[in-house]
């Protein structure tokens, strides 16, 4: 069953075999895993639990009831938003569904020998089937895509088709809104109603509080259901369990973790926070590009981007969509200058870069349940950043724009090659929009106790009955789009938690 | 033995009294200037800003999109108003701490003696210019203004046309019952 603000309306003690902590990719996939094999499972998500009819594609109804702080979390520097998703279903509610393994390379330079590309295949080829993951057809590519597809190739760029879980998709464009036409086959339509048909209960519009110990055991989740409307809290509840997975994401895990004050004797918890920043390029086209239409992102470029150990190029670039908001947050100025922007809306095309960073922030406590993300680019990945920003108007002037426009608070614009690679192009702090999507490896997997919080199960190292199943526990970046890995890692640390006596 | 006692208790020279008497002034005039209300139209109920707050707020986004119409700008300052208490405790009270900092930065920053709120549209256009793109520890704010202003001002049917933007597509035909029914009997009491 589900059970929101409505039902959650007195306090409540549950007994559970496994507690879940976050209904996202990796608490949805635990609790379909366990919940299959019989096992019982209680689910705590703060967001709420919404359904298509509350998809209305409207930046400012959906920002509230998708992100944490509404969409304008940011970095200690202020540097770089941070989206953060919360809800039934979490990040895979407002994710462009794009699914990709990690790389060969990436598991090596892990060197984990219980968790590597084969321990989570089978994970990854049950999710990819229960999904329905498949090559996105060329002629599904909006023109955004077609246009950078078509930079991309007359570059001689390396480039592809992307794949998706998606069906029934009728190219509203809204994706990262939530899908109106439930086309997302994601863990809201697919992993929830099967767990809750095996018996889970998931309490949505409730918060973990904090996890109580006995000894190197977990005996129970203190959690309270707030109003969504309000905030104001509504009831609260005690979860007895015999494990407790954490899937909260890379910034709510390591917080919960914080508060509850496990045991973590090198402070390493909340450390190692890798974001996957991103920034954009547009460009002016004669023609009409209309880029929020249809899929989103179908095409990729990899040109840049080499998975290898300290490999110069880490720069992943796809097509962005720019709905009126969204584009006139990026786009540079204001009044007169901005207007003149915003209309030329319909004719701009996007183009995203993305790097999978070698930088470390971490992530702390502000308050009580307010998240101080300290994330400072280094030298190294503000270089990338760089090479992808000029790269994508790269893309976009061989694509046939007019000009092309890097969105600096000066911005820089080009209308040929000539004048692109002559002009300086350096990426500093609140000298443009800079966005991440993936926060990670916060709370990792390693081999020892002194450099790592979980073991190769996804064991917190100092507890008995405290697992990690979400994106904290990759140990570095993953230069790809994470939701299929988040996915296969609840599975994986399910196994274990289902095991706990 | 050293001298002890109560300076306070000397007598003033005729320079201290000068002195004292201009910063008392001085002081004055800030405290004034801090504390009078801000100026412009009545911003109408509000739950998480102050009126001044919200006067500010209308100020400035009036700068950023160019709008004029008072009704709309009372639309737009009650939309940011329930947008500012979706945010966490701590970054609604940087933002409105910013807020008052932009109100007092034409005269802390830009040499101009009135207030933001008071200022005409160019002088205003100058100030958020400071903003923008002066000193990088500004950015954010002026970031959070844009932001805020667009997210209301391009999420209106009524500003559509004229970017050429024609909405998003609507699920018509009685589509989300059929969507809906996947998640039927999900929800505990519910059918």
């Amino acid at each position: 069953m589900i059970l929101t603000h409505r039902q959650l309306t007195t306090d409540r003690k549950l007994d559970a075999d496994v507690c879940i902590v976050g209904a996202g990719a990796g608490g949805s996939a635990a609790a379909h895993a366990l919940s299959a094999r019989g096992l019982s499972v209680v689910v705590l998500e703060r967001g709420s639990f919404l359904t298509p009819k509350d998809f209305d594609q409207r930046e400012e109804n959906m920002f509230p009831k998708l992100f944490y702080d509404a969409g304008g979390r940011r970095t200690r520097n202020r540097a770089i938003r941070v989206l953060h998703g919360h809800g039934v279903g979490g990040s895979t509610l407002h994710n462009i569904n794009l699914c990709k393994r990690i790389p060969d390379e990436v598991f090596a330079e892990w060197e984990l020998p219980r968790f590597n590309a084969a321990t989570l295949r089978p994970h990854y080829e049950r999710i990819e089937k229960l999904l329905g993951v498949s090559r996105i057809p060329a002629e599904r590519m909006n023109a955004n895509n077609r246009l950078f597809k078509k930079g991309v190739e007359k570059l001689g760029y390396r480039g592809g088709m992307l794949s998706h879980n998606r069906e029934g998709c009728v190219g509203s464009g809204f994706c990262e809104l939530g899908c109106a036409f439930d086309a997302k086959l994601n863990a809201l339509r697919v992993l929830i109603p099967e767990a809750v048909r095996a018996g889970a209960t998931f309490l949505a519009d409730t918060r973990a509080i904090v996890l109580e110990r006995d000894g190197r055991r977990v005996t129970r989740a203190r959690a309270e259901t707030l109003d969504p409307a309000t905030g104001a809290r509504v009831s609260s509840h005690e979860i007895s369990a015999r494990s407790f997975l954490c899937a909260g994401g890379a910034i709510e895990t390591p917080l919960l973790l914080q508060r509850s004050k496990v045991p973590d004797p090198r402070g390493l918890v909340g450390a190692r926070l890798h974001l996957h920043p991103g920034v954009a390029a547009f460009a002016e086209f004669d023609e009409p590009v209309l880029s929020w239409q249809g899929i989103p992102q179908s095409y990729e470029c990899t040109e840049f981007l080499s998975y290898e150990k300290n490999s110069a190029k880490r720069v992943w670039m796809i097509a962005g969509s720019a709905h009126p908001a969204g584009a006139a947050s990026m786009l540079p100025g204001f009044g007169e200058e901005h207007d003149a922007w915003m209309r030329k809306l319909p004719r701009l095309a996007c183009v995203s870069a993305m790097v999978h960073d070698s930088t470390r922030g971490s992530v702390s406590l502000k308050g009580d349940f307010g998240a101080d993300v300290d994330y400072v680019l280094n030298d190294a990945d503000r270089r990338q950043l760089a090479l992808g920003l000029r790269e994508a108007a790269r893309i976009l002037l061989a694509a046939g724009a007019r000009e092309a426009v890097v969105p600096f608070v000066t911005p820089l614009r080009a209308t040929s090659v000539a004048e692109l690679d002559c002009a300086p192009l350096e990426v500093r702090d609140l000298d443009l929009d800079m966005v991440a999507v993936h926060p990670m490896s916060t709370v990792w997997v390693g081999r020892s106790d002194d450099d790592s919080c979980l073991d190769e199960t996804c064991r917190y190292r100092h507890l008995d009955n405290l697992f990690v199943g979400d994106m904290s526990a990759f140990p570095s970046s993953l230069g790809v789009p994470p939701q299929l890995s988040a996915y296969s890692l609840g599975r994986l640390a399910a196994e274990r938690a289902g095991d706990v006596n | 033995m050293a001298e002890s006692g109560n300076n306070w208790a000397r007598p003033l020279s005729r320079r201290s009294f000068l002195r004292w008497t201009a910063l008392a002034g001085v002081a004055s005039v800030a405290g004034w200037r801090f504390l009078a209300p801000s100026q412009g139209d009545d911003p109408g109920p509000l739950q998480h800003l102050s009126a001044n707050q919200a006067r500010i707020l209308a100020a400035a986004y009036a700068t950023i999109t160019l709008e004029k119409d008072p009704a709309r700008l009372r639309e737009a300052v009650s939309f940011m108003d329930g947008f500012v208490g979706r945010l966490d405790d701590h970054t609604r009270l940087e933002f409105k701490a910013a807020l008052l900092l932009v109100e007092h930065s034409p005269f802390l920053f830009h040499g101009y003696l009135g207030r933001f709120t008071a200022l005409g549209d160019a002088e205003r256009a100058r100030c958020l210019e400071g903003w923008r793109s002066g000193f990088s520890w500004r950015r954010p704010v002026f970031g959070a203004l844009k932001d805020l202003s667009y997210l209301h001002k391009y999420t209106r049917p009524g500003s559509w046309a004229a970017i050429g933007y024609g909405g998003p597509l609507v699920a018509g035909g009685g589509a989300h019952t059929a969507f809906e029914k996947r998640y039927r009997g999900l929800v505990e009491g519910e059918r």
